[in-house]
């Protein structure tokens, strides 16, 4: 056995040294901004699978409501658009290893999250409901102790959930569309998602038949986010998204994509 | 809704399914030469570097495929090595596959090697003489049809990969459910699709065996 | 980087590694018990004069070996599901285990039964032992002698292969580990345990089935 412990014993101790001796791709002194417009590109995380966010057309190329916002941006800066499709699981980490310059979509300012990223200004306002199947006896936020309710890995849903009810019992999927499914199907009583979300999914697919529990709006403010420490980049984006909700581009988007006005106005007049 | 529903999307299952292939094309060929390399360190008998492939095998026999799969995706960028979706499934895929075909080439060799040692001994041929001309030649035979059934494994080992939202066959088939609300019918599709990679490829390996088992001429 | 933060893994170290620990071994130990019965069947079901019988039997080895065990729990959970037969995650993820892995053993023990020498079935039919007997006496305890190791290496990949009902929000380890990193944005913490559990896990299965192997089968003559 000796040889095998010694080797187990020298592969380990690569690893580890490796592990501490490489760090991260730390950001230079330089704006992103600055750094972007030198490359000629951006590269722009865009949340996949999400209809109509950002999700693959039958002929298979990536669009939505994101896609068409990061068009804009590049077009603004000048520069050619590179995107990095995303999950809710990885946006934070491809922003600290600086993968992306900037991760566009719906994505929730927390304390928490706002220790490792920084964010603009919210430009829309979302809201957590919970959807039951139609014919659900369950009425209230109550009615949801010891009930399933399905949530996908790595969302503020999936935190806030056990926090809203603490006697209910998350199933926490990999995607949204299979916490959708689940609770379609019957394997969760309830799905705790994003109103947007399911207000898109309810234009595509026909077959959704869930009902919304009223009073349970937990509503979110969703921006756009970014590496700490660049306040310069901070501002373009925030200027970006100035406009394009002073000049009602962001409204046209939204019908477009999702065929209805925006839910909630900004609590605020930003603009 | 029902099957009709998934053959209007059958594009995109074929899109899956190309990326599947290909993603399975790569492991397996990167798997078999990192495997081979260290089957054969390892029979070369060299105790440290023995024991450090064998600790390697062990670890990656270990644990399972998805958390190395883990592991790949969100742990290397952290340490500075830019991965995409593709880039983790294929070191996910090669370093898994690497262990267990190491053993299986090693194998091969060690069983090879017992019989046609001593004699190419005797003959008078020299380490590397009998390695190259008797041991190799014949143990790469032995290991065919274990190495192909392997193969077949790595195949369906492929739609781990799907769980970090790699754009596989499976992925794809999932995105299919979302607009079919048809799971059953979509599912039982795509594994029609995997029947068409791992049923000819089971017959090849049955063909493997038997010539094996006759012995090769 | 070179900080690691071991508290993020003590604090949660019995929510999220031991009992996720815990539910693997569950579920593995269901999936194998179901597989192993399954195997039996279906291993003397191939075996069988009946054509029916051999025929059902090969078929549901060549579909369970040829599809993906990813493929089949999401067919088990989604697909029945959506014909009407629901199944909670734990359930649809130990009988998909079980029918995958079902495939595997029903040949593992069809090869273990195979050889089995004929003259002990012969000596056996001599002495007077009838049927069921035979089988249970003679033709089983030698079927599984043969194959021990590879029953051994079916249950180490039973074992591991749980790690894929996470993607159905069983709460076994790999699972509970995600959520642990998606939480805290730490990789290596939460992944380095789990591997060390599963390593665990599996050297200990090893070394307990040496010992059960010696003790059930080195008191024969």
């Amino acid at each position: 056995m000796k040889p095998f412990r010694l080797g187990a014993v020298l592969l380990a101790a690569t690893l580890v040294s490796v592990a501490c001796s490489t760090t991260p791709t730390e950001s230079t002194n330089k704006s992103a901004l600055d750094q972007i417009i030198e490359r000629g590109t951006i590269r722009v995380g865009v949340i996949v699978n999400w209809v109509p966010l950002g999700f693959n057309d039958p002929s298979g190329e990536l669009v939505g409501y994101e896609v068409d916002q990061a068009n804009a941006l590049a077009k603004a800066l000048g520069v050619k658009l590179e995107m990095v499709p995303t999950t809710a699981a990885d946006r934070i980490p491809n922003l600290l290893t600086n993968k992306i310059d900037v991760m566009i979509g719906l994505f929730t300012p927390t304390l928490e999250r706002s220790k490792s990223v920084a964010f603009t200004q919210p430009f829309i306002i979302d809201a957590l409901v919970v959807g039951v199947p139609a014919d659900s006896s369950i009425q209230s936020i109550s009615d949801l102790a010891g009930k399933t309710v399905a949530v996908t890995k790595g969302t503020t849903e999936a935190d806030q959930i056990l926090q809203i009810q603490p006697a209910a019992k998350p199933i926490q999927f990999d995607d949204t569309d299979t916490s959708v499914l689940a609770v379609k199907q019957g394997q969760a009583d309830a799905v705790f998602e994003s109103q947007l979300f399911m207000m898109a999914k309810a234009t595509t697919d026909t077959g959704l038949n869930l009902r919304f529990l009223s009073g349970v709006a937990f509503k979110e403010n969703e921006a756009w986010g970014l590496r700490r420490g660049d306040p310069e980049w901070k501002a373009y984006l925030n200027e970006f998204l100035y406009l394009q909700l002073f000049d009602g581009t962001n409204d046209q988007l939204f019908d477009k994509w999702f065929k209805g006005k925006v839910p909630f106005p900004l609590p605020y007049s930003w603009y | 809704m029902g099957f009709s529903a998934v053959f209007a999307n059958i594009a995109i299952l074929i899109n899956g399914f190309v990326v599947t292939i290909q993603l399975s094309i790569i492991a397996i060929v990167l798997g078999t030469l990192l495997g081979s390399l260290l089957g054969i360190l390892r029979a070369l008998d060299f105790r440290i570097l023995s024991g450090t492939i064998r600790a390697y095998v062990a670890v990656f026999r270990g644990t399972p495929l998805l958390m190395q799969l883990f592991f790949a995706f969100f742990g290397l960028p952290m340490l500075g090595f830019d991965v995409d979706r593709a880039a983790a499934a294929v070191v996910a895929l090669t370093s898994y596959s690497g262990a267990y075909i190491s053993e299986i080439v090693y194998g091969g060799i060690i069983a090879v090697a017992k019989d046609q040692g001593d004699a190419a001994k005797a003959v008078g041929l020299s380490f590397w003489q009998m390695m190259r001309f008797v041991v190799l030649p014949q143990a790469m035979v032995v290991t065919l049809a274990p190495l192909v059934s392997w193969y077949i494994g790595v195949v369906k080992d492929t739609t781990v990969a799907s769980v970090i939202g790699y754009t596989d066959l499976l992925r794809n088939a999932t995105a299919v459910v979302a607009v079919t609300n048809s799971p059953f019918e979509t599912y039982l599709v795509t594994a029609g699709f995997f029947f068409l990679l791992t049923v000819p490829m089971g017959r090849v390996v049955a063909i493997l065996e038997a010539r094996t088992a006759r012995g090769w001429q | 980087m070179g900080g690691f933060d071991w508290g993020v893994i003590l604090d949660n170290f019995q929510a999220v590694f031991i009992d996720g620990a815990l539910i693997t071994l569950v579920t593995g130990f269901g999936a194998f018990t179901l597989a192993f019965c399954i195997g039996v069947v279906a291993a003397i079901a191939r075996r069988s004069r009946v054509p029916i019988l051999r025929w059902t039997a090969t078929v549901y080895v060549e579909a369970f070996r040829n599809t993906p065990a990813l493929v089949a729990l999401f067919l088990i959970y989604f697909g029945l599901a959506g014909l009407g037969l629901r199944l909670s995650n734990l359930a649809a993820g130990v009988v998909s285990l079980g029918l995958t892995a079902g495939a595997y053993m029903t040949e593992i023990i069809r090869a273990g039964l195979q050889a089995v020498p004929r003259s002990q079935v012969e000596a056996a039919v001599a002495l007077g032992l009838g049927s069921r007997q035979l089988y249970y006496h003679v033709w089983f305890p030698q079927a599984i002698r043969n194959v021990y190791l590879p029953l051994v290496n079916m249950w180490v990949n039973l074992l591991l292969g749980t790690s894929l009902l996470s993607t159905i929000g069983v709460p076994e380890l790999t699972h509970n580990a995600l959520v642990l990193y998606l939480d805290t944005f730490r990789p290596f913490e939460p992944f380095i345990a789990m591997t060390l559990i599963y390593l665990i896990l599996t050297w200990l299965s090893g070394r307990s089935l040496s010992v059960l192997e010696r003790r059930m089968f080195s008191d024969r003559g």
